[in-house]
């Protein structure tokens, strides 16, 4: 990954107009004979700004300044007269090098809709349909908060995204599956895409047996992540949130690993649609590459885990009993 | 005849608004009944839900009120008052599936030989005023949760707090979780200690006053706003009435209105649910009549009445 060489810089307002003049630098003083002091001054100056002057410029991997992931950040939405849904995505570095070292254009993001809407069955439920193994791109663009891209959505469908992006000997995929309420009333039908994910990269995928319905991800869940990889080297989870490292987690021999985020009462305590973002990172070298694939978790509250029956079940009894109780000593009439 | 065909009806669109989903039916979110949307695999829903909800409902911010979700929302609103308009007060007595369940609570009261609980004509008069509160905290707290900030947990208020089909009606699935009292924080905790409390009063309730939720429905405010514009009749005719009581006696509202009724030939009021129960019990020929448009359904006379209530005393031994 290199900066992108064809961007030439102009002085605001000045311009090609900038001349210097050639009577300031006396050639014939500067390279005149000067004293082993100088010298070695000179030299430790050059010294100590090599690393600065060797990554200026150049490609990135050099010093060490790629990232060293990337996720994506879903950020807000804006509905449509017709009621599509247009959902904005941030692509995010770690808080080591600035958020527009990389062009956009060396970013590729890929998507992909798991199911229609439209349900026959239930007005509430979803229609299944076989994932499509084509893939639609969408353009990276620059905005004041760095990166971004947007998929839009004509109906109630389940996106997965995909940003592919490398830098020097790293290589980058961040990925993420969440459901996207399109309300369009006669939405066009999804189309298979004709972009192809790159073959050969590390995967990071929900467990086989996580069901696309399940898509409302929730804290006090577990879920199960399924890591596909051609390598067998040593691999290393992290759970982030806010960038903040919150846990690390081992990757099974058959390439599976669980988590089950906590709740979390800030999250409790607001509406059911507020989520959270909790990035799982699993990184790995092989082949002289540096693989970093992330997925994001869109974590709503748990609907179900503060659920307490017994204590229901004994209030619906104690309140039966009690007016139960009331209506036959308050009843005035004959019984039969 | 009438009672066993509305029995029928009753019990076949039970099956279908609890079950339906199952097997690919799907009568919409616009339905004037209590087919509670917390029934996984069901029907068909409430139209309660949708008109407090954020996609089709009172909860839609302006934005898009302005958008085609507005025309969406305009579009389920029709879509009920002309299911208002078609059927009326049918929907309460021979469609609402928590009408049903009221119904079999009182068929189970009365094998157990358990007379009926009376409430004074004050208590009654008291009782009417709370379907309309009940209305307007339906109507009112989606409107300040989109327009005025209110916390979204408040969202849902008459489904999620007073509504007793949301314990009740998930338990013929086998579901108990909506019995539970939701720890998540002080709003759901406060809704669900309300709804299992208000559950298991109206479960009593139910049992010993016949069709007791049915005099808190909010719906059934909702669906006599349109009587006027709808083509079920149900008229009497003053002349020929003798004052006899049975139709106040059989109704299971208690409505006095029929009964009372000197002057007007519109006799259908607010709590009526269309039973047909008091022109069945009536022994005049033609004095109460059911009508949809210009058609005759049904027609009060001395024979029917005769018949059946010979047939009821010879079932009866």
């Amino acid at each position: 990954m290199r900066r992108s060489s064809k961007q030439t810089c102009k002085l605001p307002g000045i311009g090609n107009r900038l001349v210097f003049k050639r009577s300031l630098i006396p050639i014939n003083e500067f390279f005149k004979p000067r004293s082993s002091f100088d010298v070695s001054i000179i030299w430790i100056v050059f010294i100590l700004l090599w690393p600065a002057m060797a990554t200026s410029g150049s490609d990135l991997e050099v010093g060490g300044l790629c990232p060293q992931y990337v996720w994506i950040d879903c950020a807000q939405q804006s509905r449509h007269k017709n009621g599509a849904l247009t959902q904005y995505y941030h692509i995010s570095h770690n808080a080591d090098i600035r958020p527009d070292c990389l062009d956009a254009r060396d970013y590729k993001v890929l998507y992909r809709f798991r199911i229609r809407s439209k349900p026959k069955k239930h007005p509430y439920g979803f229609d299944l349909v076989t994932p499509k193994e084509g893939y639609y791109s969408s353009p990276v663009l620059c905005g004041k908060d760095g990166l971004y891209f947007t998929i839009k959505s004509e109906g109630n469908n389940i996106v997965e995204v995909f940003v592919v992006a490398s830098c020097g000997r790293k290589q980058f995929l961040a990925h993420v599956i969440h459901p996207i309420f399109g309300k369009a009333p006669h939405e066009k039908p999804v189309q298979k895409g004709a972009a192809q994910l790159p073959q050969g990269l590390p995967r990071l995928r929900l467990g086989p047996k996580f069901s696309v319905r399940s898509m409302y991800m929730q804290t006090g869940r577990a879920y199960r992540f399924e890591y596909m990889s051609k390598y067998t080297t040593a691999k290393s989870v992290s759970i982030l949130e806010n960038q903040q490292h919150m846990a690390s987690l081992t990757v099974s021999d058959d390439g599976t690993f669980a988590y089950t985020p906590p709740h979390d009462p800030k999250l409790d305590r607001s509406g059911p649609y507020d989520y959270k973002q909790t990035v799982v990172l699993v990184e790995e070298t092989g082949a002289k590459r540096e693989y970093a694939t992330t997925h994001t978790l869109l974590l709503h509250r748990s609907y179900l885990s503060h659920n307490r029956l017994n204590p229901g079940l004994i209030l619906f009894g104690a309140v039966f009993l009690a007016v139960s109780l009331i209506v036959v000593f308050n009843r005035k009439y004959r019984w039969i | 005849m009438v009672t066993n065909l509305r029995l029928l009806t009753q019990h076949v669109m039970f099956l279908v608004l609890t079950y339906g989903g199952r097997f690919g039916i799907s009568l919409g979110s616009s339905l004037p009944c209590f087919s509670c949307p917390y029934v996984l695999g069901n029907g068909g829903t409430c139209y309660l839900m949708a008109l407090q909800g954020n996609w089709w409902g009172l909860q839609m911010t302006w934005a898009n009120l302005m958008s085609v979700m507005g025309l969406q929302l305009l579009t389920h609103l029709g879509v009920f008052i002309l299911l208002v308009i078609i059927l009326n007060k049918y929907w309460c007595g021979w469609i609402c599936p928590f009408g049903t369940l009221q119904d079999w609570l009182t068929y189970l009261r009365r094998w157990w030989g358990i007379r009926e609980a009376q409430f004074s004509w004050l208590t009654k008069d008291r009782l009417k005023v709370i379907k309309w509160i009940l209305l307007a905290y339906t109507l009112l707290i989606p409107l300040l949760i989109a327009h005025a900030g209110w916390h979204y947990d408040l969202h849902l208020p008459f489904c999620r707090s007073i509504c007793p089909a949301k314990p009740l009606m998930p338990l013929f699935i086998g579901q108990t979780r909506h019995l539970a009292l939701d720890s998540t924080n002080t709003v759901t905790l406060v809704f669900s200690i309300l709804s299992v409390s208000i559950a298991a009063g109206m479960l009593v309730g139910m049992f010993f006053k016949e069709r007791f939720f049915c005099l808190f429905c909010p719906l059934l405010v909702l669906i006599h706003i349109f009587r006027n514009v709808s083509p079920v009749r149900f008229e009497k005719n003053v002349a020929g009435c003798t004052g006899c009581g049975n139709c106040h006696r059989m109704c299971p509202m208690d409505i006095r209105d029929v009964h009372e009724q000197k002057t007007d030939k519109d006799v259908i009021s607010e709590d009526c649910l269309l039973c047909m129960t008091c022109a069945e019990a009536c022994p005049e020929d033609e004095v109460l009549t059911i009508k949809f448009f210009k058609w005759r359904l049904f027609s009060s006379s001395r024979k029917y009445m005769t018949r059946r209530f010979t047939k009821k005393k010879v079932s009866h031994g």
